[in-house]
């Protein structure tokens, strides 16, 4: 229960500040870091769950048709699936995750990104902002559950 | 010599039950495709107007800022730009006096061949609340929205200011695509979803107005008459042919074809019709606020 409202309140409140970014030209994945590392802290499904459910939602706030974030930040929280607990406390992994974080969410416009001045460099800042944050997300997320002391018992199984 | 096999019975074809096995798919594709069409519709209108008063309050913050920050600035130019707003709303007086006038006009000249009398439309004032930097140009969501009477279809217009301190010229924004109670999302004339009928103002022609991308910034008009004569820079207005569409609102002026495309500013489409490329005469990077032209 307490980390259904964990979820239900980070989702909401990432949700708003990302899109009021976003509104004011600057794209920072919070949803897909924190949705990376509550999978990695918490529980994979659940935040599979939460990634579908506010992905469509965020896509249909900005007035998309189609929901590419409601497919794209749940693939962010997979890997997780495959990988071991040991595996994921290495520093470079945590990095290169985070240089990727943004780069994913950017796949379905990945060809003006890619073929304008300034919507490469945007990619590689998103890229390179992304590689310290989400260590830093990984981190706050980590001491915010033992704090609150949710467990993967409470998550439901699979909390590394 | 071995006696011949006799002949398999052919097995009859039930044409009846063929077009019911493939019927069946048919009718749950059209099923599925409507319960996602109808999902997703009401999904998007629930989101948008959850998520609206966050967006609201962080638009009162901001506005509240800007007025603070105008405040500050020297009383000097605040009186300039008092004075300078002071002349444009007069010219703009004698202007809306003009077209009363006129419109008193038309509505006597109908009444009199017996022509049905023409509705109009209702300007809603809105602001843009939301844009994405990866479809910045291409489309927006405004604080208006069903409530307010925007549908579906409706254009958008903006204004856009002359350097000199002019009167502002009108210019079409887009149209609404997307509603819900409180919020609607606008396509650009860039985008690919806004389509419109659209005529030039010097050669008088028809076409159709589509889209080409934010990647180009430019729009194509097909079907175009070939006898015409087009050249760069033509004016290009809405023709009245669209629904919910006046006549005469300028969309923008004939431009080169964009970088990538291998043809001609203006092509002969397979010898039947002609293509022109557009440039948009709103200024898309730079839109904060809008007026909705919807039906009476």
């Amino acid at each position: 229960m307490f980390a259904f409202l964990y979820f239900t309140f980070w989702s909401i409140l990432l949700l708003v500040v990302e899109v009021l970014l976003r509104s004011a030209g600057l794209t920072v994945p919070l949803l897909g870091f924190f949705f990376a590392a509550a999978a990695v802290a918490v529980s994979p499904r659940m935040a599979l769950g939460f990634a579908l459910v506010f992905g469509v939602a965020m896509d249909f706030v900005l007035g998309y048709v189609m929901p590419w974030d409601g497919i794209l930040l749940p693939v962010l929280t997979l890997p997780v699936f495959f990988l071991h607990g040991k595996q994921l406390n290495s520093d470079v992994l945590e990095f290169l995750a985070g240089a990727m974080i943004p780069s994913v969410v950017a796949l379905p416009h990945i060809w003006t990104s890619l073929t304008t001045p300034d919507g490469f460099a945007s990619l590689m800042m998103s890229c390179l902002f992304g590689a310290f944050l989400f260590p830093v997300t990984l981190a706050l997320v980590a001491r915010s559950v033992s704090r609150l002391q949710i467990g993967a018992a409470d998550a439901g199984k699979g909390g590394v | 010599m071995a006696p011949s096999k006799p002949a398999r019975p052919k097995k009859k074809v039930n044409v009846s039950r063929v077009v019911l096995f493939a019927a069946i798919p048919v009718v749950l594709g059209a099923l599925v495709l409507t319960g996602f069409f109808t999902f997703r519709r009401t999904l998007a209108r629930f989101s948008l107007d959850f998520y609206y008063p966050f967006f609201q309050a962080a638009k009162h913050v901001e506005l509240a800022a800007a007025r603070q920050s105008l405040a500050m600035q020297p009383r000097q130019k605040l009186a300039s730009a008092v004075e300078q707003l002071q002349r444009q709303n007069a010219l703009l007086a004698a202007q809306v006096q003009r077209l009363r006038e006129l419109d008193a006009d038309n509505e006597r000249l109908r009444q009199e061949l017996r022509m049905p009398r023409w509705s109009g439309y209702n300007e809603v004032y809105a602001e843009v609340i939301l844009r994405d930097p990866s479809t910045w140009s291409e489309q927006f969501v405004i604080s208006k929205g069903l409530n307010d009477g925007i549908e579906t279809g409706d254009l958008v217009l903006t204004f856009e200011f002359a350097p000199r301190g002019g009167t502002p010229t009108c210019v079409l924004a887009g149209r609404v695509i997307e509603t819900s109670a409180r919020t609607s999302v606008v396509a650009t004339v860039v985008n690919p979803a806004c389509r419109l009928s659209v005529s030039l103002a010097e050669s008088d022609a028809n076409g159709t107005l589509t889209g080409n991308g934010a990647s180009s910034m430019t729009a194509l008009i097909s079907r175009l008459p070939l006898k015409s004569k087009y050249g760069i820079g033509e004016m290009v207005l809405t023709s009245g042919f669209s629904e919910r569409t006046p006549r005469g609102i300028c969309v923008g002026y004939l431009t080169d074809a964009p970088v990538g495309v291998n043809r001609a500013a203006v092509v002969h489409d397979g010898g039947l019709y002609a293509e022109a490329w557009m440039r948009p005469a709103v200024s898309l990077d730079t839109i904060r606020f809008v007026v909705v032209l919807t039906g009476k």
